[in-house]
C-alpha cells in the first residue's frame, strides 16, 4: 500500500485540522480506556458528516487500508484500538439528534451522539434511553451499539441492543445499508440484532433509531451494608426469591467501597465488606408495595446497616460512587484490569471467593464491583505497570477468572466486549466450528478484513502491546 | 420423516439438499413447497435446565409452549413475549424462527430480548453454538438474534436458551371505547408514553367502535388505585370481569378472533402508521387488530393476498402471512438487502435451507 498516495487521497475529502498525521497529534488515539495497549495509528481523520465517512470507508476499501471507528475510545476491551498502519476514523462530530418522535416512540441520531444526550433529549417528552453504560456522561451511541453495551438496569431493561429499532451503516466496501426501522416488531431475520455487537466488524454505523421508554416515575434506592462479599451476595438470591424485579443490583466489595468514597464522598459505610445496591423503579403505586417486600427481605438479609434514599439528590450521590469505582481505582493504583466475566447468578459467592484466592495466592489486589443481578462480575486487579512482569501476571490471574466464568457456565464477557483484551480466550468459550461460523459471516461482510482487524476474532495481523 | 435422535437429524442434513425444518405446524402458511424435505423437530423436545432462581431456562427446539408455560407457571415466572399458538402445538422453535409475539410483547420485550442463546445445526451438520446461557453476555457475534424471524433459512434450532421474568401476582384488563380511531389512537399514545406500567395495549377497531383494551399486572389491591388514575389520563374506563379476561387474551394468543376463510397476516408498523392501514383494511371489510402498543396489525385478510401485497408494498409496509392456505408468505416491501445475502452465503452457502 502506498501510504503517501492514501493520505493525498484523505486529504481530498478532509482540510488539514481534521486529518492529522504528525505523531504528537496521534498519540491521543493511540489506546482508548484499555490503557494498557497502544498502537500509533497512520492517521487520524475527523469526519463532520455522514457522506465523509462513506467516503473514507470507500477510499479505504481502495487502498486496502484498515480502519477502526472510534467514538469516546471508552472501550475497556481495547475495542477501538488503532491497527498499526491504518487509521481512526473519530466520530464524535457526527452528533447530530435527527429526529425525535414522542407518538411513536423513537429517536434518530448519529452514531456521535453522547449516550446521555439522549436521555436529555427525551426527558422533556417524560422519555429517555435506558442503556446506562457508567461511562454515559461521554461514551457515544455508536460505540455503545459496536460493543452492546450494558450498565446497571440490564437485568429488567436488556443491553444496548434491546433498544435499537433500526441503523444505517457504511459496510466496509462502502455500501450503505439500512436495517430495520421503527416499529418494535420486523419482518425477516433480525439483521439490527446481528449487526448490534459486531465490535465494528460490520462497518460503521452511521445513523441509529433507538427505542425510547417512558421514564420511571418513582425510584427507591436502597444502600445495605454487610460484613461479608457472601452475606452480600445472599441478598441478592433473597431479592430474587421474593419475585421482585428490581432495576439495579450491584455490588461493591471494600476497596471499591474505599476508592469511590475518596473520589466522590458517596456516603457509603467505610467499614462494609460487601455494599448491596437496590434499586426498584416504575410506576409510583407499584414500587411503593415493591418497596415494602424488599424492606422485608433487607431486614432479613443480616445487613448492619441501611440507607434508603430519600430524594433524588441521594439517589443520584448513590449511584454517582457506584458509576465512578472504576476511575476512582485509579487512585489506588497506577494501572489496573478490569474483568467483565458472567457467572450464574446463583455461583456468585463461589466466584468472589475464587477471585479473593487468587488474589491473596498472587499477592495482589483485587477490587470488586459488579451487576450481581445479572452474576456479571467486575474485578479490577491493580497492578504497577512500569514493570512488564507486573502486567503479565495481571492478565494471568484475569485469564484465570475468565476460565473459571466459562468452567461455570457463564461467559467471557458480560458487556465490555472481546475486543483485544479476551482475544485469546474465545476458544475457551466457542468451539472451532463456532468460531469458524462467526469468521465466515465477517468475511462474507469484510473479505479484506479492514473494518476494526484484529478485534473479537483472531485475524492475521497482530496488535502491538506496548507500556 | 420422524427423528428420534439428535444424531438422525444430523444425517438426514447430511443427505438432503433443500430442507425445511419444522415443529408444530401450528402455522399453517409456513409450509415448505412439496419439492422440498421437510425435517421434523418435534420430538426433539423436552426442557434440558432450568433453575428458577437464575430466571433462565434452556430447552429443545422442538418443545411445546405450553410445556414451557406450565413449568414456569409452576415458579410464578412466565416469559414476558406472551407466546402464541401455545395451545395449538406451537413449539419454542417455530416462535423463534416465525418471531410470534403475544399481547405482553408490549411491556418487556420481544422474543429478540429474551432469547439468550442458540444451538443449532448448520448446513454442515455441525452443532454450532452461539449466545449463552446467562442473563447477560456480549462475546461474538449474536447469531440467536438473527435466528428470530428467520423461518429456518439458517439452520435447524436445536436447542434455545431464554430469559425468563418473575409472573405478576395477578392481572386486570380495562377497556377504553372511542367513537373514533383518531381519539382511540390520541388515548393509545398518551398511555405509551406515561409512566403506568401497562402489560397489554392492544387497539381493537369494532362496529363503529374502537376500543382500547389495556391489562395491568400486579397485586390486586393496588388495582383500584391504578385503574382510578388510567382514568384521570384518560377519562372512562370500563373494567372487564374478572373471570372472563383470562379467556380473553388466551382467546387472543389463539387467533380464536379469526374468521373463517381468512389469512392471517402479521404486519409491523408504529402507531403513527395506523390510520392509513386501518382505512385501507376497513374498506376491504377485513377483521383486524393492533398488538404491542400498535407495534404489530394482525389482519384477518377475506381477500386474495396479492391484493395485499401490491397494497403494502406501495405503502412500504412488509407482512407475513401465519395462517391461512396460501404460499404468498412474505409480502409488501420485505426484500432482502446485500447485507441479509452475505449473512446467508455465509451461512448457508449451498443453499440448503429452504427460504419460505
Amino acid at each position: 500500500m502506498d501510504e503517501a498516495a492514501f493520505l493525498v487521497e484523505l486529504s481530498t475529502i478532509y482540510p488539514d485540522d481534521r486529518l492529522l498525521t504528525k505523531q504528537a497529534q496521534l498519540v491521543t488515539y493511540a489506546s482508548d480506556a484499555l490503557t494498557s495497549y497502544q498502537v500509533r495509528p497512520l492517521a487520524v481523520v475527523l469526519p463532520e458528516t455522514q457522506e465523509e465517512v462513506i467516503q473514507t470507508v470507500r477510499k479505504c476499501h481502495e487502498f486496502k487500508v484498515p480502519f477502526v471507528a472510534r467514538g469516546s475510545g471508552t472501550s475497556l476491551s481495547g475495542g477501538s484500538l488503532p491497527i498499526a498502519g491504518g487509521i481512526v476514523i473519530a466520530l464524535n462530530r457526527l452528533n447530530r439528534i435527527i429526529r425525535l418522535d414522542v407518538e411513536d416512540r423513537f429517536a434518530v441520531v448519529e452514531c456521535g451522539v453522547i449516550n446521555i444526550d439522549v436521555s436529555l433529549a427525551a426527558a422533556a417528552h417524560g422519555l429517555y434511553f435506558a442503556p446506562d453504560p457508567s461511562s454515559q456522561l461521554i461514551c457515544t451511541i455508536g460505540g455503545n451499539l459496536a460493543f452492546n453495551s450494558g450498565g446497571a438496569h440490564c437485568l429488567k431493561y436488556g443491553m444496548t441492543s434491546n433498544h435499537i429499532l433500526g441503523l444505517k451503516a457504511v459496510l466496509p466496501d462502502g455500501e450503505v445499508i439500512e436495517l430495520g426501522g421503527k416499529s418494535l416488531e420486523s419482518i425477516g431475520p433480525d439483521l439490527v440484532g446481528l449487526y448490534v455487537g459486531s465490535e465494528g466488524l460490520f462497518g460503521i454505523a452511521l445513523e441509529v433509531t433507538l427505542r425510547l421508554l417512558p421514564k420511571p416515575e418513582a425510584y427507591r434506592t436502597v444502600l445495605a451494608a454487610y460484613h461479608s462479599l457472601e452475606a452480600a451476595g445472599n441478598a441478592v438470591s433473597m431479592v430474587i426469591a421474593a419475585g421482585l424485579l428490581p432495576g439495579a443490583l450491584e455490588i461493591m466489595d471494600n476497596l471499591a467501597i474505599q476508592a469511590a468514597e475518596a473520589a466522590v464522598q458517596a456516603g457509603y459505610p467505610l467499614d462494609a465488606v460487601g455494599l448491596l445496591i437496590v434499586e426498584l423503579d416504575g410506576e409510583s403505586n407499584v414500587v411503593e408495595k415493591e418497596f415494602s417486600s424488599l424492606m422485608e427481605v433487607m431486614e432479613e438479609s443480616g445487613a448492619y446497616e441501611i440507607q434508603i434514599a430519600d430524594d433524588a439528590d441521594q439517589r443520584a450521590k448513590i449511584w454517582k460512587g457506584r458509576k465512578s469505582a472504576f476511575s476512582a481505582v485509579g487512585r489506588l493504583s497506577l494501572d489496573y484490569l478490569v474483568q467483565d466475566g458472567v457467572v450464574p447468578r446463583s455461583q456468585l459467592s463461589h466466584a468472589l471467593s475464587e477471585i479473593k484466592r487468587l488474589g491473596e495466592q498472587n499477592d495482589i489486589q483485587i477490587a470488586n464491583v459488579f451487576h450481581a443481578g445479572d452474576g456479571n462480575l467486575h474485578p479490577l486487579i491493580l497492578f504497577d505497570g512500569r514493570d512488564d512482569a507486573n502486567l503479565a501476571r495481571a492478565e494471568e490471574i484475569a485469564g484465570e477468572i475468565l476460565q473459571m466464568c466459562i468452567d461455570l457456565g457463564g461467559s467471557i464477557t458480560g458487556e465490555h466486549g472481546i475486543g483485544v483484551e479476551k482475544l485469546k480466550y474465545v476458544p475457551a468459550m466457542f468451539s472451532e466450528s463456532d468460531i469458524n461460523v462467526m469468521q465466515s459471516i465477517r468475511l462474507h461482510i469484510d473479505p479484506h478484513e479492514l473494518s476494526n482487524r484484529g478485534k473479537m476474532l483472531p485475524g492475521d495481523v497482530k496488535t502491538a502491546k506496548i507500556h | 420423516m420422524n427423528n428420534g435422535h439428535i444424531e438422525e437429524i444430523g444425517e438426514f442434513i447430511q443427505s438432503h439438499s433443500h430442507i425445511l425444518a419444522y415443529g408444530g405446524k401450528t402455522k399453517t402458511a409456513l409450509k415448505a413447497p412439496t419439492e422440498i424435505a421437510t425435517l421434523d423437530l418435534s420430538e426433539i423436545s423436552g426442557v434440558i435446565e432450568y433453575e428458577p432462581s437464575e430466571y433462565t431456562f434452556t430447552a429443545y427446539a422442538g418443545t411445546r409452549l405450553d410445556e414451557v408455560n406450565q413449568m414456569l407457571a409452576e415458579n410464578d415466572q412466565f416469559l414476558p413475549f406472551d407466546p402464541l399458538l401455545s395451545e395449538l402445538g406451537g413449539t419454542l422453535g417455530g416462535t423463534v424462527a416465525a418471531n410470534m409475539n403475544g399481547p405482553g410483547r408490549y411491556r418487556f420485550g420481544g422474543i429478540r430480548d429474551f432469547v439468550l442463546g442458540v444451538k443449532y445445526f448448520d448446513y454442515q451438520a455441525r452443532l454450532i453454538r452461539s449466545g449463552g446461557k446467562v442473563v447477560k453476555n456480549a462475546a461474538g457475534f449474536d447469531i440467536p438474534k438473527l435466528m428470530v424471524g428467520s423461518l429456518g433459512s439458517f439452520g435447524a434450532l436445536v436447542e434455545l436458551s431464554f430469559k425468563v421474568f418473575p409472573s405478576p401476582a395477578e392481572y386486570t384488563t380495562v377497556i377504553s371505547s372511542h367513537p373514533t380511531l383518531r381519539s382511540a389512537l390520541d388515548c393509545l399514545v398518551r398511555l405509551s408514553t406515561s409512566p403506568i406500567e401497562i402489560y397489554c395495549l392492544e387497539l381493537e377497531p369494532g362496529d363503529n367502535r374502537y376500543l382500547l383494551r389495556i391489562r395491568l399486572g400486579g397485586f390486586r389491591e393496588q388495582f383500584t388505585n391504578r385503574i382510578e388514575r388510567l382514568k384521570q389520563l384518560i377519562g372512562d374506563l370500563e373494567i372487564m370481569d374478572s373471570n372472563k379476561e383470562e379467556n380473553y387474551w388466551r382467546k387472543i394468543r389463539e387467533f380464536q378472533w379469526l374468521p373463517d376463510d381468512t389469512s392471517l397476516i402479521k404486519i409491523p408498523l408504529t402507531p403513527k402508521l395506523v390510520p392509513k392501514l386501518d382505512k385501507f383494511l376497513e374498506a376491504n371489510d377485513t377483521v383486524r387488530r393492533y398488538s404491542a402498543g400498535a407495534n404489530i396489525a394482525w389482519v384477518a385478510w377475506p381477500h386474495q393476498i396479492d391484493n395485499l401485497h401490491h397494497y403494502l408494498k406501495s405503502e412500504n409496509l412488509a407482512g407475513l402471512t401465519i395462517l391461512g392456505s396460501t404460499d404468498q408468505n412474505r409480502i409488501g416491501a420485505w426484500e432482502p438487502g446485500v447485507f441479509y445475502q452475505r449473512v446467508k452465503e455465509a451461512l448457508d452457502p449451498s443453499g440448503k435451507w429452504a427460504t419460505v
